[in-house]
Formats: structure tokens, sequence, C-alpha cells
């Protein structure tokens, strides 16, 4: 029985024998021509990621010796550094995630070179660059989900402390500084912040009179506003808007600027 | 929803329309700067249609590498794809290298006992 399973297996090994006698040895040299793509292929990146990435792990394969098992060790030792040369060319091509990186790379150079030309010219006429688009997001999120509308933006004309800021908003609408508007809103945002006072603490007979040099009407309150009422643009937020000035030194450039212009005023 | 009617010139409203990077801004920054073009005298409005046909022509510069870089991506395809299939052969062939020695083997013996 053995013997019969045995000659069978072998006859079939004879045969496959006689197939491979009669067909032509393998040529390296015809198999590389045959394997070279030519016909046309739809190209879109993920295609070549796909294949880059498909192909670097199938050479990692070869050449930790995983596709072959058996053979001699010369066998495996010469696909081994074929592999390897495989490798160092595949390497030499552009990977794909970096080509995607540098791409990156030149839109976001020159978003950032666009946008500096734009504010440089802003900042000529305006003598105020616009408020950084982060710090206003940051800003309109904390603002007590007011919707920044500073030409609707209503005071309380009843509350003293209302009628003081309501006169300072009067008189910044007049000043000849076109960027009023996102000065307010920085203000209104300072307001917001103050939302929380209680008016009623505030002593009776207090004076909110902003034409004066000095008004204070922080007595209990974090809150302070001078103001130089009887120069148009005297305006002096220094104390009140630390934080404006810090949003935007645009900003703060232009507050020290009316304050020179005062101090020259009152010089003369 | 940003108004660009409210910028009189036509040329430079279409150039801030079509601005990348304007367009990469937040909505409310935006709005600041479409209130600042719209009344920027004439002077500054040239300025700034050179500005952004400057930034126009990098973006078509950007796509021109883009362009090249694709058309390389598709040789670097083919030769990836070459690599592959050359090596897989290169395997395909060894093993069939060994299949045969086995076979030859085995047809010996078989051989040998005939």
């Amino acid at each position: 029985m053995k013997t019969f399973l045995q000659s069978k297996f072998n006859l079939g090994v004879l045969a496959k024998r006689l197939v491979y006698a009669s067909a032509p040895a393998p040529s390296e040299g015809s198999e590389r021509a045959s394997v070279t793509p030519k016909t046309a292929i739809d190209f879109d990146e993920d295609t070549y990621e796909r294949k880059y990435n498909e192909t670097k792990r199938v050479l990692g394969d070869i050449q930790n010796g995983k596709k072959i098992e058996a053979g001699t060790q010369q066998m495996r030792d010469l696909l081994k550094s074929k592999a390897q040369m495989a490798i160092e060319k595949l390497d030499a091509l552009k990977d794909p995630q970096s080509i995607r990186a540098e791409r990156e790379d030149y839109r976001k150079k020159s978003i950032t070179e666009g946008l500096a030309a734009i504010r440089k010219i802003m900042q000529e006429y305006y003598s105020g660059a616009p408020v950084k688009a982060d710090k206003a997001a940051e800003l309109v999120a904390s603002a007590d989900d007011q919707p920044y509308a500073p030409e609707t933006f209503e005071i309380n004309a009843n509350a003293p402390i209302g009628h003081a800021i309501g006169r300072v908003f009067d008189k910044l609408k007049t000043l000849s500084y076109v960027k009023v508007d996102e000065l307010t809103y920085l203000i209104k945002k300072q307001i917001s912040n103050i939302s929380e006072i209680d008016f009623s603490k505030i002593p009776a007979g207090t004076s909110w009179d902003i034409a004066s040099d000095q008004i204070s009407p922080n007595k209990g309150l974090s809150f302070k506003v001078t103001f130089n009422g009887d120069k148009n643009f005297g305006v002096d937020l220094v104390e009140a808007t630390k934080e404006v000035r810090n949003a935007n030194p645009a900003i703060a450039q232009y507050l020290d600027n009316q304050k020179e212009k005062v101090a020259k005023v009152e010089n003369t | 929803m940003i108004d660009y009617t409210t910028i009189n010139n036509q040329q430079l409203r279409e150039l801030v329309m079509n601005s990348v990077s304007i367009q990469s801004l937040a909505e409310e920054e935006k709005a600041t700067l479409m209130q600042q073009i719209a009344n920027l005298p004439q002077k500054g409005q040239e300025e700034l249609m050179q500005t952004l046909m400057k930034e126009a022509q990098r973006f078509e510069h950007g796509q021109v590498l883009d362009q090249q870089q694709q058309a390389q991506m598709q040789e670097d395809l083919l030769q990836v794809i070459k690599l592959k299939n050359d090596m897989e052969k290169d395997v395909r062939v060894e093993q069939e290298k060994i299949e045969i020695g086995q076979s030859s083997t085995l047809a010996d013996n078989l051989l040998n006992h005939l």
C-alpha cells in the first residue's frame, strides 16, 4: 500500500519534472522585462502612497527572510541583498508624506506672508492692525454670548457706571479713529467682565462726571476709567484697557500717541 | 456671511474674494478687514490690489509646482511598482529553482527504483 502511494506520488513528481524540462528555463533578463508596468496607471496620490507603503513592506519582508524559508543560504543571502538594494532605490524616491508636508508648508508660508503684507497696508492706513484671529475668537467666546455688534451695544444709562461708560463711548465715537469698533468691542468685553458688579454697593453721591480729569468710580470695583473730557482726542484708558493694549499693540500705540498729543496741547 | 459688496472697486473685490490668505481668516477678523478695505483710499486700494495680485501669482506658482510634483510622483509610482514586481519575481524564480531541485531529486529517486 505504502509503495503504491509512494509510486503514485513519485509519478506525479516525474510528470512535473517532464513539464519543467519542456519549458524554457527562467532567465532573469526576460523575467525583468516582463514585470515593467507598460500600461498607464490611474494616478492619484493615494495610489502612490498605498503602493509605496506596500512595496516597502514587501521588500522589508524579503530582506528579513520572511518570504524564503527553504533554499540554500546563498540563495537567501542573494535575495536579501537584492531587497536591500531595492529598498535603497525606494528610499531615494520621495516619500508621499513628505510631499504632502512640503505642499502644506508652502501653502502656510504663502498665507502667512500674504496676511503680513495685507496687515502692513492696513496698519499704514489705519494706524492699527486687525486683532489676531485667535485673539478675537477667544474674546468673542468669553463675551457672555453677546454677539459682536458695537453699534447695538446698549448701556444702561440709569446706572451711574453705565452712564460713565456711555459717555466714554460717545466720546470714542467722535474720534477720527477708524478702528473704533474694534476698540469699543474690546472695551465692551472688559465691561462684560464687570457685569457682576453690584451697583447698589457704589456709595451714593459718587461722581461720574467723566469730564473731570480723574474719574475713579472704583470704590469696591476693579475698574477704572480716566478721561480727559475737554480734549476731543484725549482718551486715556491706560488702566482700564490694559487688556486692550495687550491684545493689540497697535491700539496701545494709538493710545500713547493720543496721550502725547494731549500733553502737547496742555504744554502749549 | 461676509458682505463683499461694500468694496466698490470690482477688481479689488474679486481679488479679495479669491485671496487664499483672506479667506483663511476667522469670520470676525474677515468682517473687520472688509470694513477697512471698503474704506481704503484709492492709493491704499491700489497697494492692496498689487499685494493680492502677487499673492495670486504665488499660489499659481504653487499649483504649477503641484503639477510638476504630480508628474514626478506618477513616474515614481511606476518605479515603485517595478521595484515590487521585480523583487517578487526574483522570489518566485528562486522558489521555482528550489521546487525544480526537489522534484529532480525525487524523480531521480523514482527512476533509480524502476
